[in-house]
């Protein structure tokens, strides 16, 4: 082939070795919002009222780093690394308390026969399927790649992850997972505590049935 | 590897009995009806060019024109008449859709998320073309039409997360067009088609992700191109 045929054939070689994807600015600019509801066990079929709820306090598990905290609990009020995440806890568990309130419920402490606890916490680093299973207790994780499944490939995610558990019925001697919310990606949010918060909104009103 | 070495000495000796007949008839029957070329006698051409698309099927998940495309491909006479030309041609283009945020629903599970439906498409064919003049002219029109196979990669990209089917189809391209030189028997010329894209590319993307996807059935584009040809001898 002469020089004028790799004239044409070098830029189409760029051409085909592409694959343009969004500009992560762009992808990142809001949260994914994910919740999901016990149908057969949950707001449905019981009524509510109480709820508890460990506001300005977050459980936050890491399992990557030595550089950054691992499993701990994260408050304004903490110092060193339990004040890692700085006023966060407070600004999305104050958020959380509002939109039961407006739902009609009314927080109590642990100790004063709550219906419900609010459980909040943080996972950071780990690889999670898209196919968000129902999965009470605990959370999915997994990893596909190829022709006809889903993949994910993510190096740092984390994941704020809000639950209510049902404390009057229990499902196998333990307390019945009700509702479960997964917001993320909050590594990658440029403005976390504001899209945070909008997350939260969001996650409340695609859940219509959390009503008293 | 025994089947793939038979069909290479198929193509092979397709490719000997072209050039055999074409030297024959240049050779040692001057007096047959053939073409007289007042300069350089051209017999293939490359060509690489920009292609514009649009999708006519799923809708639902990218219905934006799309200017990412390119097309690479090559043609070769194939006989003393110098009208058909055959050959072959790559294909890339990039379609892409974004949805603003909406909530998903299915059973008791909702996503609200916004996302970008991408579709990769990568396509090979094998082309015969017919042109209606002698190719040392300014202006050639032509009808080719393109079989082969094409491969298509849909992805969903929302957030960090992602999710991506590929499915292989078959292709049949018909394509209607004009080689456009800036004087008579030029080396350099310009080609401007049209083609439609027929390919039974399927995917069932609802089976791995029901953020607003569905069932992908048979990609059919229409595309215009206009690219740069090197004629060669």
């Amino acid at each position: 082939m002469k020089k004028n045929q790799f004239i044409l054939l070098l830029p189409s070689l760029v051409f085909f070795a592409c694959q343009p994807k969004p500009n992560l600015n762009e992808l990142v600019k809001n949260l994914v919002v994910t919740t999901d509801y016990d149908k057969s066990n949950g707001f449905l079929q019981n009524s509510y009222s109480t709820y508890t709820l460990q506001v300005d306090t977050i459980k936050y598990f890491n399992y990557s780093s030595n550089y950054y905290p691992a499993d701990t609990l994260q408050c304004v009020a903490c110092t060193g690394n339990n004040k890692y995440f700085d006023n966060y806890p407070t600004t999305i568990t104050s958020e959380i308390k509002n939109k039961l309130d407006a739902a009609g419920f009314t927080k109590v402490g642990a100790k004063q026969n709550p219906d419900l606890k609010v459980y909040v916490f943080i996972i950071e680093n780990y690889s999670v399927s898209q196919s968000y299973n129902y999965n009470p207790y605990g959370y999915g994780y997994g990893y596909g790649y190829g022709s006809g499944y889903t993949s994910i490939s993510v190096s740092d995610q984390a994941n704020l992850y809000i639950q209510l558990f049902d404390l009057k019925h229990f499902y196998k001697s333990k307390p019945n997972l009700v509702w479960s919310c997964n917001i993320g990606d909050l590594v990658s949010s440029p403005t976390l505590t504001s899209l945070t918060t909008k997350a939260i909104d969001q996650a409340f009103a695609q859940s219509g049935y959390i009503k008293k | 590897m025994k089947h793939f070495l038979i069909f290479f000495l198929l193509i092979a000796s397709c490719y000997v009995e072209v050039n055999g007949q074409y030297y024959f008839d240049r050779t040692k029957n001057p007096d047959k009806n053939t073409t007289q070329k007042t300069g350089r006698d051209f017999d293939q051409f490359y060509f690489l060019g920009w292609d514009t698309n649009t999708p006519l099927s799923n809708a639902s998940y990218i219905s934006q024109a799309s200017s990412l495309g390119t097309k690479l491909g090559i043609r070769k006479r194939l006989n003393n008449i110098d009208r058909l030309w055959a050959g072959a041609e790559l294909g890339w283009a990039v379609y892409k859709q974004y949805f603003p945020s909406q909530t998903f629903v299915k059973g008791t599970q909702s996503v609200t998320t916004d996302l970008y439906n991408y579709a990769y498409n990568y396509s090979l064919a094998a082309n015969l073309d017919y042109y209606f003049m002698p190719m040392e002219k300014r202006l050639v029109p032509y009808v080719g039409l393109g079989i082969g196979a094409a491969y298509d990669n849909f992805t969903q990209y929302y957030n960090v997360y992602g999710a991506k089917t590929g499915t292989f189809g078959f292709l049949a391209r018909p394509e209607v067009g004009i080689l456009i030189g800036l004087k008579e028997n030029s080396s350099w010329r310009i080609k401007a088609a049209y083609h439609f894209d027929y390919s039974t590319n399927a995917a069932n993307l609802s089976g791995n992700n029901f953020i607003g996807a569905s069932n992908y059935k048979n990609f059919i584009n229409t595309g215009f191109q206009v690219g740069l040809v090197k004629m060669a001898w």
